[in-house]
Parts: structure tokens; sequence; C-alpha cells
């Protein structure tokens, strides 16, 4: 009898273990496929600057995005690859795994996003631009749209940061 | 007897279910060895007098069999790559289930991180922790939202799609293991001197997040507890920046809980710290040769100020840390 019930809960556990396996790869198989579909469809922010569009999410290329003034790299702790930076005169653009962009980050007010915010123009302005539809955090106002964000840091109303990152 | 056919089928899908999560496993033994830095500890004798706790500003700093050499100080690097501060606390209260220090050192640059960062981070350090409720709590406390507990209770979850990246590696360390870190301290003598860095960035916010002092309240009131000095440091990383305003709020901290607190980014020139050819990845971490310089610097501190026991003159353990010390000087040959 005790020998029965030990089978029985044995046999429960690897059912549970089991079907718990399969239902977390069959989990993550379809969540990857959403993501990637997802990716595919949705609209993003984009950056033009001196007749180039840069997309978030893209591989960099010089032909794409330039030539840079300064390129600098960082290791990561552990992990292969390299978080690169390409500085341009106004802003810098990040890119991460594959080479793919990541951020593009706004050293100064010399440049202004596609939709003509720049760095010193008021909340207000920024408000009207892109409308009150932002996530708030803090002093920072986040815009998004499909995988890409338009950061904004806001200090005295007016703009001291502009940032687009690639999520 | 009409059971014994099913249990044998249990048992022998029991055993090919544990294989398989050893083998699909990732070994960090000879690729990604920060895997298995967690686990080192584990053999070692529990009798250090000094224990690190932090990221990798840590283990790639600082270095014990130095501070052995040149103080005999007896420490050990409880250290990971990006080991936020949550991670350190519960590594810290594991430790004290083995040993009772008389110094904590604590390096403050996982402060800046409010929350869990990567996944990939989070299993080099928790991966190879022995299961207790330290470990238990780890997972919680660090998990992203993709992650599940149970990916880590049963890592053929996590793993199974290594089938086809399984090495040589996976096969000859598939029961057994080796050290790779002496102490804690892992070893890398290439240069890449300090050449550019991205701009410094303006910040949202420049506050450490309450999570963060929650955190870095139990580190200081476990030390209290056990009769332990903690001292905390910034290591003299270059990059990521180390804001004004965070040392700002590290020296009120310090000050208001009476710790001392040593910003060795600060030190540089004293130390003698060359970025053009100390550092192994343009200023991030120091390479061999900083790392030594940094660690003669701080056992003068820790020796003097925290009147710690010279066991150069202590018969038997100094037997085990002298051939420590001839396999590390083999190594950095």
């Amino acid at each position: 009898m005790n020998k029965k019930v030990i089978g029985i809960i044995i046999a429960i556990i690897l059912i549970t273990i089991v079907g718990v396996s399969v239902y977390m790869l069959t989990k993550g198989n379809l969540s990857d496929v959403e993501k990637t579909q997802k990716r595919e469809t949705a609209a993003s922010y984009t950056l033009k600057v001196d007749n180039k569009e840069i997309k978030l999410g893209e591989t960099f290329s010089i032909e794409k995005c330039g030539k840079e003034l300064q390129y600098s790299e960082v290791a990561s702790c552990a992990f292969d690859g390299l978080d690169k930076t390409y500085t341009y005169e106004n802003y810098e653009i990040k890119t991460g795994e594959k080479d793919k962009i990541t951020s593009i980050y706004f050293k100064d007010e010399g440049i202004s996003t596609t939709e003509g915010v720049k760095i010193t123009d008021t909340y207000d302005k920024m408000v009207q631009v892109y409308t009150n539809n932002f996530q708030n955090e803090g002093n920072k106002y986040i815009y998004t749209k499909g995988n890409t964000q338009i950061e904004f840091i806001v200090e005295n109303d007016i703009i001291i940061g502009i940032e687009y990152i690639y999520k | 007897m009409k059971y014994i056919k099913p249990t044998i089928v249990i048992i022998i899908f029991i055993l090919i279910f544990i294989f398989l999560n050893k083998l699909l496993s990732p070994k960090y033994m000879t690729d990604l060895v920060e895997g298995n830095m967690t686990y080192e500890y584990y053999g070692e004798e529990k009798n250090h007098e000094v224990i690190f706790i932090g990221d990798c500003e840590v283990y790639a700093n600082f270095s014990p069999m130095v501070l052995y050499e040149q103080e005999g100080i007896i420490s050990y690097v409880r250290g990971n790559s990006q080991q936020l501060i949550w991670q350190s606390y519960y590594m810290l209260k594991e430790t004290l289930k083995y040993e009772t220090p008389k110094v904590v050192v604590f390096n403050v640059n996982s402060m800046r991180y409010s929350e869990p960062v990567s996944e990939a981070y989070n299993r080099l350090a928790i991966d190879k922790m022995k299961w207790s409720k330290e470990k238990v709590d780890i997972i919680k406390a660090s998990m992203t939202e993709e992650e599940s507990f149970l990916s880590y209770l049963i890592p053929l979850l996590r793993y199974h799609s290594r089938f086809d990246k399984l090495t040589s590696e996976d096969f000859k360390y598939l029961l057994k293991t080796k050290n790779n870190t002496y102490n804690g301290f892992l070893i890398n003598k290439n240069v890449k001197p300090l050449e550019n860095l991205p701009t410094k960035r303006r910040l949202a916010n420049y506050n450490f997040s309450e999570n963060c002092y929650e955190y870095l309240n139990k580190i200081t009131e476990l030390c209290k507890q056990n009769n332990i000095k903690l001292v905390l440091i910034k290591a003299p990383s270059v990059y990521p920046y180390w804001y004004d305003e965070y040392e700002e709020q590290i020296q009120k901290y310090a000050k208001e809980n009476n710790l001392d607190y040593y910003n060795f980014k600060e030190k540089v020139q004293e130390i003698g710290i060359d970025y053009s050819a100390d550092t192994y990845d343009g200023g991030l971490h120091l390479n061999l040769e900083g790392a030594t310089k940094l660690s003669k610097y701080f056992s003068k501190i820790l020796k003097e100020k925290y009147r710690l026991t010279d066991y150069r003159e202590d018969e038997e353990i100094s037997k085990i840390y002298n051939e420590k010390l001839e396999r590390y000087k083999e190594a950095i040959k």
C-alpha cells in the first residue's frame, strides 16, 4: 500500500515537472514569435539629421549615419561584445549587440528631434508637439512608439536632455 | 512485484532528468569563468578576516594574495559581474553562515542600479549558488520580468536550447570543477589604455533609490549585529561615471552611520595608477598591474586601521597561504 502511494506521488511529481517544462518551453517560443511580429509591424521614432534618417534597432553604418568625430568602446564585465559610442558634433549614437543602434543622445541644443524639439525648448513645446500622452518618471517624460522611445528630461519647465532609446 | 517495473522506469526517468539538467547547464570553466565565482567560495577554508563584496570592481581590482603577501591579511572576494546590492546582501548573509570576518568591504558602485538589470548577469551570480534560504531570496529579488523562479529550480527550462551548443567543456566538467580565481580575484594581464569615453550624460535623477538604501541599511545592520566593521569603498574605475551627486550621498551615508568610506578614484596619483598601462579595458577595470598597486595600497590601510592579524606568522595558515601564493605567482608570470 505504502509503495503504491509513493509510486503515485512520484508519478504526480514527474507529470507536473514534464507538464510545467512543456508549458514553459511553449510559452517561451510563443512570446519570441510575438515579440518578432510586434517589432516588424510597429511604427517607430527615427532621427532625421543632415539628409540622413537614423533608425533605432538597425545596424550602424557610416553610409547610414555619417562619419563620426570620435569613437569609443566599452566592454561589458563578462560577456563578449562591446558597447560602441560614435560621437558627432551634437549627438552620440550608441550600439549594442551586433552593432544595432540602441541610443541616440543629444549633447546640446544644436540638434532637434525629427518633430522639431531641441534641448532648451520648453515643456509646453514638448507637449504641443508630442501631446501629453507620455509616461512620467520624476522629471523624465517618455514617449513610446513600437520598440522606440524618446525621453525628455525637464528642469524648471526647460528641456535639458533628449535621448532616443531602442527597447 | 508488479510495482518493480514502473519504479525502475521512474528511477531511470529521474536519472535522465538530473543528467540533462547537469549536462545542459553552463559550466563556466573556460568560457565566462565569472559564472563559477560564487561556487568557488564553497571549497575554501572559511576563516577570512576580510570579505570583499560587490561587483566586478572588487573581483578585478583587489587581490587577496597581494594582501596576504604584503600584510599577512587573509581575505576573500565574494564578487560577481554586475552584482547588484541585494545580491551582495544575500551573498554576505550566506557568507556569515560559514564564517564571521572582522571586516566587510563593500564596493558601492551598485547603488546606482535600482532594479534588476539583466538575466545574463543574474545567472552568472546565482546559478551556481548552493540552495539555501539566501538563494531563494536572491532569486526573488533579482529576477527580471522575463525570468521565472522555476527556471532557476530546473535549469533545463532555461538551458534546453544549449543542446546544439554543447562543447567538450560540458562533458569534461560534468562532474568536476576547477578554480579560475585566486580567493575570488580574477587575473587579467591585458593592457588597453584609457582613450576616449562616451559623453557624461545628464540623468533625470541622481538620487539612489529607496530600494538600494534599504539593502545598504540591511548590510550595515547585518554587520553591526555580527560585530563586523563595515568599510565602504569605491574602486577607481573611470567609467561608468561616478557622479558627484553619488559621491555626496555615500559620504553622507557613511557619516550618518559612522562608517569608513574610501573613494580610490580620488587617490589614483597616490596609489600610482596609470590608466595608460594599468587597465585592461580602457579604464573600467584595473589589470593585474593596477590591481596589485591598489591592493598594496589598501592592505596598509586595512592592517593599520582595523588591527588585523598577520597570518604570515601563523604556522598552519601560512602553510596553506604560501602554497596559494606560489600558485598565484606562477599564474601571474
